[in-house]
């Protein structure tokens, strides 16, 4: 069975942006083979209290993944550094890249995952504007942006031009 | 204890593209979304960092993605993550068919949960290919015919609704333009 939408929006409405501040991205890369020993290794942190606002895993170059974390900026952030740095000693190649303060803007739309054009509509205004988009996603209905400190009032500037906020 | 989840759902089988800029100011991933999205072709998936980017797209929509493709670089296909022969090499494209993804919600921003599953998939031999976070969900993009066995080992840990729905869906959402 396929039911097919139909309806036309002059700019991409949104339900809402919000903006955190404060934050750091934890960026790791570990071998493809090692992802049971880094998932126990994030299980810890949970277990520690550190609760995440972003994370992405994907295929970095090299045979190797990476990592990127976003812990909220409560309780247990501070232990997630040590963790990770002291989880990078039994690793015989591997890399932590501790980014910080940045800023993480996130905003969620209607059938964000069924519609195309969303993430362009999202990144290419902020390249054009020449903002570094340190760490992104779209999945489900959420579009989320990592960018320095200081650049979340240009982000939300420039997804004014795409959608509706 | 078990993990409590409001719910699991499967994709559609898609592919899974890998594209690695050559500088921060390389224009070639925007310049290919771009395209994609003037194709009218959906990205249900997309996880992006300096460098790399990842994205998916439905299998069905290959076809009109491949052509964008020839026209962009030629692309290295795999059908698992294999590290390249050089490994000085960056690949500009990496794509991976037969994958599809299950989602879990919510994830109320559990690192445990997170951790575990990771660590579950990875011990079981299913390989994950990425994985992005959404407000209240987890994206992980498995082997398209590995997501009936991954729910079976995710069923150790977590514990599911009496009344969930089917994973797979039963309807989709197609947008088109008037």
């Amino acid at each position: 069975m396929e039911t097919i939408a139909v309806y036309w929006e002059a700019k991409i409405g949104v339900y809402g942006l919000t903006t955190e501040t404060g934050l750091s991205l934890y960026t790791l890369i570990f071998p493809v083979g090692r992802l049971v020993y880094w998932g126990g290794l994030i299980r810890s942190l949970g277990q520690k209290g550190t609760e995440f606002l972003l994370v992405n895993l994907q295929q970095a170059s090299a045979g190797s993944m990476q990592l990127c974390l976003v812990p909220t900026a409560g309780a247990g952030a501070a232990d997630v550094a040590e963790l990770l740095a002291k989880g990078l000693e039994n690793e015989t190649a591997g890399h932590l890249q501790v980014t910080e303060p940045v800023e993480m803007i996130y905003l969620h739309g209607p059938h964000f995952q069924d519609r195309y054009g969303i993430a362009e509509a999202a990144l290419r205004p902020l390249h054009n504007a020449g903002i570094p988009i340190l760490s992104a996603g779209c999945a489900g209905t959420s579009v989320s942006i990592v960018v320095s400190e200081n650049r979340a009032p240009e982000v939300a500037a420039c997804l004014s031009e795409t959608f509706v906020l | 204890m078990k993990i409590s989840l409001g719910g699991i759902k499967f994709s559609e089988e898609l592919v899974h593209v890998s594209h690695c800029v050559l500088s921060p100011s390389d224009r070639s991933f925007v310049d290919l979304i771009e395209r994609i999205a003037e194709k009218r072709i959906n990205m249900p998936f997309i996880c992006a960092g300096a460098m790399r980017s990842t994205f998916c797209v439905a299998a069905a929509d290959f076809v009109f993605l491949e052509k964008l493709l020839d026209s962009h670089t030629q692309p290295s296909k795999q059908t698992c993550l294999k590290p390249p022969a050089d490994p000085a090499v960056c690949d500009q494209l990496q794509i991976t068919h037969r994958v599809g993804t299950l989602t879990l919600f919510p994830h109320r921003r559990s690192l445990v949960m997170l951790g575990q599953v990771v660590e579950i998939l990875g011990q079981a031999g299913i390989v994950i290919h990425s994985i992005c976070t959404s407000i209240s969900a987890v994206a992980l993009n498995l082997d398209f015919h590995l997501l009936d066995l991954a729910v079976e080992v995710l069923e150790k840990i977590v514990e599911l609704p009496d009344n969930h729905a089917p994973f797979r869906p039963e309807f989709s959402v197609k947008q088109i333009s008037l």
